[in-house]
């Protein structure tokens, strides 16, 4: 048993020239905001035009391959470009990627040139369109339609809780395309370029901030060669997608900033010319919150592992996402519980602990527990997995894109 | 990386469930669980015929020099069909031997222990409770090679069927808890040892000792065997880690067996999403102590100096949950 993962001599000669263009590139006085939903149009453009650079080198999305705009490099690489942009507090793309697995998986050839290229050279983003007002948990009841009209889809309806931080150059999710049809094989998904006639982004705000967009389609004309899959399986190509969400990659190194930063505030906070530190309950929630983000290192330490060994994984990518979700909104509590009222002070105030970032805690961490599913549909796909619910499924097909590994 | 268990570990944890398939049925477990001693010799000489009391033992004292994931991976298996032995007890001596005996010692010792032919149970719990070295209270003199001492401990395991006792005393008081205590060594018969079952709902026979003037052999270097000893319930600790993992997914195996064939409201129960929640529940209780005691086992092995860390963390999820 071996848990250390070794950089290979190619990784290290790699990290070299990935901090010389990070060094050259971003100042140190660059960096991320506290709160990545608001961030402003300087800051947006900044980063923009960085990760453009970044795609022009194939290190947006290391792994797809070459011909399609990624950079046709390994996982190993991949992870030296993750660690050297969280060092620097570089934001990742502005761009939610979970649509590439299923372009790569469903698309055809013509459809991985004209839609993967733009997307992985960082050129275009893209946001996830899912969820509606009377769907979100339960997907398969979406009623926004995709009608075929000549050799155009045209398409109606509505999407919400969008997130995405400015506006996309293409949306993707699934639409109604057989109203009448069986659940599950009624409907088919699509890629659509924005801007197009009929589509308005309203801007949402919950109390993670203004990340969140409503979409409204209002007869949104589509060519017939923006469908991914049949006209019937977007149910099986958005399984695709949301495996990816629901963790199944793991990571070798999920560093925990925000544990650090609890227990740095336990070690270094006095009250009443005491060390915050002597009071049990305290320590308690403090080590507790420790604990449990060891335990998240090392589910996510697990998937990776069964990812790049290629072992079947079956509850797994649920299970480290439900913990997550879990383990986050008690790390948000117990911050309240240790800084009390301290916890709530915002980046905007004097003095806040830790330039702000518990206050972001206490709002993101809850509404976060959301996308790709919440905690509950994390443990119905977990019981599913293991066999004891009604419904039986396995994992839907990823491309395994970690193709050497070493470690 | 790497976390699978390697070639030998697997072969070990395979024999051992099959051994234990043969020899320690759910019957036999609460037969002895049940009987007046809550040990049974016969399946103490096969375990250790099997060689798993040499396991912690280095070759040349007479044991196999396993590493401390070879050892968790026979505790695993164990754990899985809660195997009664007093198999930990026996490993604890054997580290605290290695931690803190002279090198005479140790040649006399260790082949003993790795042969099982007599078994240590350990003494370190008093009555005024508490864990770490200002909790060891209990008074020896110094008397060349020898300490007298009186006073009791508590929660031993085994001590009614041991031959011998390791214990740990204060024989001097220094400017830290972790100064003055003592290991030393004594026959479970000898003058001055009096040894009570304590009554109540333990998975293994633990008792009261009282000493009253008993006279031991000094262990190593007298009033400096803190550290040995820390460092030996460490490793010993994390092997517990790995007994209740093999007991915690065997629970979850048997609630995900059940779950899918008991019916109610003409349905399997398991379709219940509050049922579900207990079992996901124990899934993850089980996959936390799985990695956290595998880590733990490794880091140990390597001689990580967060190793310690990390088995208390282990033994705090195997524990809690
Ligand atoms: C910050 C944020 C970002 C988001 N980003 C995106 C995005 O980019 N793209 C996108 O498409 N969507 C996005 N969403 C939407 C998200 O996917 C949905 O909120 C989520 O799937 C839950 O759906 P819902 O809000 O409709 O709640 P509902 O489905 O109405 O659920 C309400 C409650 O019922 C519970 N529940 C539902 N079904 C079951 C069941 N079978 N068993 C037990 N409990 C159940 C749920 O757990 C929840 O507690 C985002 C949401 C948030 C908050």
């Amino acid at each position: 048993m071996d848990f250390e993962y070794v950089y290979s001599a190619e990784q290290d000669s790699f990290r070299r020239e990935a901090r010389e263009f990070f060094d050259a590139r971003v100042p140190t006085d660059r960096r991320g905001p506290v709160d990545p939903e608001s961030l402003d149009d300087d800051t947006f453009a900044y980063f923009r035009e960085v990760h453009r650079e970044m795609g022009a080198r194939g290190w947006l999305y290391p792994t797809y391959p070459k011909e399609y705009g990624g950079g046709g490099m390994t996982a190993d690489h991949e992870m030296v470009i993750e660690e050297e942009m969280a060092r620097r507090q570089i934001p990742k793309h502005f761009s939610n990627g979970l649509v590439l697995p299923s372009i790569l998986v469903w698309g055809t050839e013509e459809q991985k040139k004209r839609f993967l290229i733009p997307l992985l050279t960082g050129e275009e983003t893209c946001y996830q369109t899912f969820s509606e007002a009377h769907a979100g948990s339960d997907l398969a009841a979406i009623s926004s339609t995709a009608v075929r009209d000549g050799d155009d889809w045209v398409i109606n309806g509505h999407k919400l809780f969008i997130t995405g931080i400015r506006e996309p150059d293409l949306m993707y999710g699934p639409f109604v395309t057989q109203p009448d049809g069986a659940r599950h094989h009624n409907m088919g998904y699509f890629l659509i370029p924005y801007p197009t006639p009929g589509v308005t982004l309203t801007r949402m705000t919950l109390m993670n901030g203004p990340g969140q967009l409503f979409i409204n389609f209002d007869n949104v004309r589509v060519p017939a060669g923006n469908l991914l899959g049949g006209d019937d399986e977007g149910w099986q190509v958005a399984a695709t997608t949301l495996e990816q969400e629901h963790g199944g990659r793991g990571a070798a190194f999920s560093p925990d900033e925000d544990t650090q930063e609890l227990l740095a505030y336990v070690r270094d906070t006095k009250r009443n010319g005491v060390a915050i530190g002597v009071d049990p309950t305290v320590r308690l929630n403090a080590v507790d919150n420790y604990i449990e983000s060891q335990i998240h290192r090392l589910l996510e330490t697990r998937n990776f592992w069964m990812y790049v060994t290629k072992r079947e994984m079956t509850y797994h990518g649920a299970q480290s996402a439900l913990w997550r979700k879990e383990f986050k909104v008690r790390n948000a509590i117990r911050e309240a519980t240790i800084m009390g009222p301290y916890a709530l002070l915002d980046h905007t105030d004097d003095a806040p602990v830790a330039g702000g970032s518990p206050e972001v805690r206490q709002r993101r961490n809850v509404a976060w527990t959301h996308p790709g599913g919440t905690p509950e549909i994390m443990r119905l796909i977990i019981a599913r997995r293991l066999g004891i619910s009604r419904t039986r499924e396995r994992a839907a097909p990823t491309p395994s894109t970690a193709t050497s590994h070493t470690g | 990386m790497d976390l699978a268990l390697n070639e030998t570990q697997l072969m070990l944890q395979s024999m051992a469930r099959e051994f234990l398939a043969n020899e320690v049925p759910k019957t036999s477990v609460r037969a002895i669980d049940e009987s007046a001693t809550g040990f049974s010799a016969e399946l103490w000489r096969k375990i250790a015929d099997l060689g798993w009391s040499g396991m912690a033992v280095p070759e040349e004292y007479g044991g196999t020099g396993n590493s401390l994931t070879d050892l968790g991976s026979v505790f695993e298996a164990m754990g899985e069909v809660a195997c009664p032995s007093p198999l930990l007890a026996q490993v604890l001596a054997a580290h605290l031997v290695l931690g803190v005996a002279t090198l005479d010692q140790r040649a006399t010792l260790l082949p003993v222990i790795a042969m099982a032919e007599r078994l240590f149970a350990v003494a370190i719990t008093e009555p005024e409770y508490g864990w770490g070295a200002g909790a060891v209270q209990m008074r020896g003199v110094i008397d060349g090679d020898q300490v007298t001492m009186s006073g009791t401990k508590m929660f031993v395991p085994y001590a009614e069927v041991t031959d011998d006792l390791l214990v740990l005393v204060r024989t001097g008081d220094g400017a830290t808890p972790e100064q003055g205590l003592t290991l030393v060594k004594v026959e479970r018969d000898a003058a001055g040892i009096d040894v009570r079952r304590h009554q109540g709902w333990f998975g293994e026979p633990v008792c009261q000792v009282t000493f009253a003037d008993a006279r031991a052999d000094v262990i190593g270097v007298p009033g400096e065997a803190w550290p040995g000893v820390e460092a030996a319930l460490d490793k010993t600790v994390v092997l517990l880690s790995a007994f209740m993992l093999g007991g915690t997914q065997a629970a979850l195996d048997m609630s995900v067996e059940y779950s899918k064939t008991r019916m109610a409201f003409g349905q399997p129960i398991g379709t219940f999403q509050r049922v579900q929640d207990l079992i996901i529940k124990a899934l993850n209780d089980a996959d936390a102590i799985r990695w956290t005691t595998y880590e733990a086992l490794w880091k140990l092995d390597e001689g990580r100096e967060d190793g310690p860390l990390a088995a208390s963390m282990a033994k705090a999820v195997a524990s809690e949950g």
